[in-house]
């Protein structure tokens, strides 16, 4: 630990600073021990799996195993992305929102209202966007708040000089 | 020494550390999980003699990190600033607004200028563990820090100069 630490008198601003970072308040840590516990966990799911992999008897399993799985699921993504079912994407013509030109077609994304899903999903984004303005709301209506303070001081401090 | 075992023996120290650079609770936890896991990732691949060191330099640095990412420095409740403990020649406000202005200009400095000056002032390491922790001599070290202090100095002194021009001419 060093040792360095300037007197009260030679004390320039930035040494204030310091020494009040170094002396201040710190609250007791709220990350419980279970959430860094999934660390441990993880590390043990590592190890397990470095373990099989390591196994050179069951690498080339892995391997093929890996192989087919990949093709399966790039398989898969293109019966999805041709089937009839894919309205996700449809042009201008089809939707016709308004506002837009008929000039060029416009990929535009439609999403089911019925769906739970994208229900949950549009909810979730109003949520956010709420709670974005909120915040910006609060930092403003704080920032206000200690602005005035300020002012109140320096008319108290103006007043008291007079 | 197991990583439970340094888990449990540093994460208040990891904790303050991230905490006194970032000055709220929901910054220093998100940076908390990242130096865990980057802290967790390290054990694994080489042998770390320094523990404490180690850790206040990673949660030091990922903390700056935080902050230059940050796109505005938030205004803090005014309850945080009557909390704070006023200094025997400064004002509280205007403490915390050095506090401030200390943590925004420590953004404007190299990576390594800002971690050594924030290590030695704040963490109280000495040159010989920073320079253990960065590859450096110390005399580098204490170059470096002279370098960030002087900077720093330079910055406030401008800052308070451009107040104080501002209440006279407003």
């Amino acid at each position: 630990m060093n040792t360095y630490l300037p007197s009260q008198n030679d004390a320039t601003e930035l040494d204030q600073v310091t020494r009040y970072l170094r002396t201040m308040p710190i609250p007791a840590c709220p990350l419980p021990i279970e959430r860094l516990d999934t660390t441990t966990s993880a590390r043990s799911r590592n190890k397990l799996s470095q373990n099989r992999m390591g196994d050179s008897r069951t690498r080339p399993f892995v391997v093929l195993t890996a192989i087919m799985l990949t093709g399966l699921v790039a398989v898969t993504f293109v019966i999805k992305r041709d089937s009839p079912a894919a309205h996700a994407l449809q042009t201008e013509h089809s939707v016709s929102p308004s506002g837009l030109t008929a000039r060029s077609p416009i990929l535009v994304e439609v999403i089911p209202d019925d769906s739970p899903h994208n229900a949950g999903i549009q909810r979730i984004q109003l949520l956010r966007r709420a709670l974005s303005s909120l915040r910006v709301e609060a930092e403003r209506q704080r920032a206000a708040r200690q602005l005035n303070q300020l002012r109140r001081r320096l008319n108290d401090d103006s007043l008291a000089a007079q | 020494m197991n990583w439970r075992e340094i888990e449990t023996r540093f994460r208040q120290d990891i904790w303050a550390a991230v905490y006194r650079v970032l000055g709220n609770e929901q910054d220093a936890l998100d940076c908390m999980q990242d130096v865990l896991v980057e802290a967790f990732q390290k054990s694994q691949q080489v042998q770390i003699r320094n523990w404490p060191g180690y850790l206040r330099w990673l949660a030091t640095r990922r903390a700056i990190d935080q902050i230059r990412s940050r796109k505005h420095i938030l205004t803090e409740p005014l309850t945080d600033v009557h909390d704070l403990h006023a200094s025997e020649t400064q004002d509280p406000l205007q403490l915390q607004e050095s506090v401030e202005a200390v943590r925004r200009e420590l953004t404007l400095l190299p990576h390594s200028q800002a971690t050594c000056f924030w290590l030695f002032s704040v963490e109280c390491l000495t040159y010989q563990e920073i320079a253990d922790l960065t590859g450096q001599t110390a005399n580098a070290v204490g170059l470096t820090i002279q370098r960030a202090r002087r900077t720093l100095q330079a910055r406030l002194a401008g800052r308070l100069q451009q107040t104080s021009d501002n209440q006279h001419h407003p």
